[in-house]
């Protein structure tokens, strides 16, 4: 085969990779700032290329950006302050490798891809008090305290929802998934779990009514309050990031994947099926208040849970029908 | 579970609205003549009563001296607050409203003499979307 | 894996290398109160570490627990054989088992003042 263009490559450089990470970044910002301001009767960005609907204007905002100036502050250590950011954009971005986005398109096709994936989505949050530790601040220590309770509040909701999956499917294999549902359709077979998926990713994205780590009206930015310029944009992106990751996991775990199509038709519509997942979570920020942390927790461990451990008991009761 | 779809449905329903606001400065909000917008002072009508200068509740209006040996109002736009007392006060009916609600000065000193109040930069500005 | 590798290479030489354009290019006007620890705009004061929250500790007992159950559990299905109905009724009691905990001691894990 062709050397630039291999599956493999084509994974690693653009579509579940590197340019799909940061043009996911700018198109969720757009897509985010133009749906809720149609919510609210606005008109959104238009000012920077108005016949494209303002899309460069996410663009426009990264890019000055980065070229403003990068402080850091004196009493914290400088180089973790420099790289916790680019490490939390990293890790959050890292879980692609394993997660095929049409045949072919992998980077690392491996027979437990999908479980690596879930459990290094899940370690991320490590990171997060890592980056609020080092910038030592009071904001910050408050809003690392509540990543870790939300994290306490969806880590098991989560793999549950993708255990239910992983029984249904009898397999973590990105093709042996997406092959398992040529017929019907995850989310159509098992909808507690997709709906116990939906609401863990919301929350481990801290998307709106679980935005409770960087609630602007109580702790300034939560975990990234001291940042700024490039690193602003690392440590601010990062949540974008992993919902592109969750999003890409959901699609394949739950929506089929690639299925009517295969080769470079496949990535479109992985594409597409993304969006199942994209746009509920960028219109909840125009529709719920805020949770209080108890509130969160306790729909974590009490509705959440009990839905996920109402998905695992159905593909437990499917798989054993079969 | 419900009321979750509802409020989504809602969204969803307000996503197909136009919207609401206008594009400025390429389309303005047209509210009609009667906008308590710039107040301008037509000297050849004004008497220096200073009724203005009394009735002003914020007090932003002071009277000055000027070329022609007569006191007019000057405005201190960073105090005014376009109440619309003076005009109702003025007997003569020199002080006026304009149609133009941007007042927007470059720097922190706001108090306009008689004589730097350039007539042009209240000129009325023409809405061209209406509020409903 | 040469893939994986260009990836990494790749991702984390475009992070770095954002940075280090802001490093050279960015302006730079360094003052003392750039370089304060953010305090809403007041002068930084007291330690930044204090005493934890411990109200909902609970929760993290239990997320530690109930955690590692579910990953063996994720282990054992993914490397189980094909039809293995033991292990599904072994995963059946073990979620049972998390749930009955959980809901009969839900009220107590809300808050730890209610620990005795």
């Amino acid at each position: 085969m062709d050397l630039p263009f291999s599956g493999d490559l084509i994974a690693a450089l653009v579509f579940p990779g590197v340019l799909g990470i940061f043009g996911f970044l700018v198109v969720a910002i757009w897509l985010e700032r133009k749906l809720v301001a149609r919510v609210q009767w606005r008109y959104g960005p238009l000012y920077v290329s108005k016949p494209l609907g303002g899309l460069l204007q996410p663009v426009a905002d990264l890019l000055k950006l980065v070229f403003s100036e990068l402080v850091l502050p004196r009493h914290t250590n400088r180089l973790f302050f420099a790289a916790a950011p680019i490490l939390l954009f990293f890790a959050e971005g890292l879980p692609v490798v394993f997660i095929a986005a049409a045949p072919g398109v992998v980077m690392a096709p491996h027979p437990y891809g999908l479980a690596i994936a879930v459990v290094l989505v899940l370690l991320v949050a490590v990171l997060v008090v890592a980056m609020a530790w080092t910038e030592a601040d009071k904001f910050t220590y408050v809003g690392a305290v509540r990543e870790i309770l939300l994290t306490a509040a969806y880590e098991v909701p989560l793999l549950l929802a993708a255990l239910a999956m992983f029984i249904l499917y009898g397999t973590a294999d990105p093709y042996g998934v997406v092959e398992a549902q040529s017929n019907l359709w995850g989310a159509v077979l098992n909808p507690l779990a997709f709906v116990a998926y939906l609401v863990a990713l919301l929350m481990a994205t801290t998307r709106f009514p679980f935005e409770i780590p960087e609630a602007e009206p109580e702790v300034v930015l939560g975990p990234y309050t001291e940042y700024g310029s490039t690193l602003f944009i690392y440590a601010f992106g990062a949540n974008y990031v992993k919902l592109y990751v969750l999003a890409l996991l959901g699609s394949v775990l739950f929506l089929g994947g690639w299925l009517p199509a295969g080769g470079l038709a496949g990535v479109f519509i992985t594409l597409v099926k993304m969006l199942v997942f994209v746009l509920p979570a960028m219109l909840v920020r125009a529709i719920y208040p805020r949770y209080r942390i108890d509130q969160a927790l306790r729909i974590g461990w009490g509705k959440l849970l009990a839905l996920s451990v109402a998905a695992v008991a159905l593909s437990l009761v499917w798989r054993l029908l079969r | 579970m419900i009321i979750h779809l509802k409020l989504f449905a809602t969204a969803v329903k307000q996503l197909l609205q136009q919207p609401l606001t206008v594009r400025w400065p390429e389309e303005r909000r047209d509210y009609g003549d009667r906008v308590r917008g710039f107040i301008v002072n037509d000297r050849s009508k004004c008497i220096s009563c200073q009724l203005c200068e009394a009735v002003c509740p914020a007090k932003a209006i002071k009277f000055h001296l000027e070329a022609d040996g007569r006191r007019y109002p000057g405005i201190d736009w960073g105090r005014c607050i376009l109440c619309g007392y003076c005009v109702d006060a003025c007997p003569t009916g020199s002080l006026q409203h304009v149609n133009n609600t941007e007042i927007v000065w470059t720097d922190l000193d706001v108090y306009k003499k008689p004589s730097e109040m350039d007539p042009d930069d209240a000129a009325p500005l023409p809405g061209t979307k209406s509020l409903i | 894996m040469v893939a994986i590798l260009i990836f990494v290479v790749v991702f984390l030489g475009a992070l770095v290398a954002l940075v280090v354009v802001t490093f050279l290019f960015a302006p730079r006007r360094p003052s003392e109160i750039k370089e304060r620890r953010f305090e809403s705009g007041g002068p930084p004061y007291g330690p930044v570490q204090r005493r934890l929250l411990m109200q909902y500790f609970g929760y993290i007992y239990l997320v530690t627990v109930v955690e590692a159950a579910v990953g063996l559990a994720l282990v054992a299905v993914l490397t189980a054989q094909p039809s293995a109905p033991m292990l599904y009724l072994a995963i059946a009691l073990l979620l049972a088992a998390v749930l009955i905990v959980v809901l009969r001691y839900f009220k107590v894990l809300n808050d730890i003042r209610r620990w005795s």
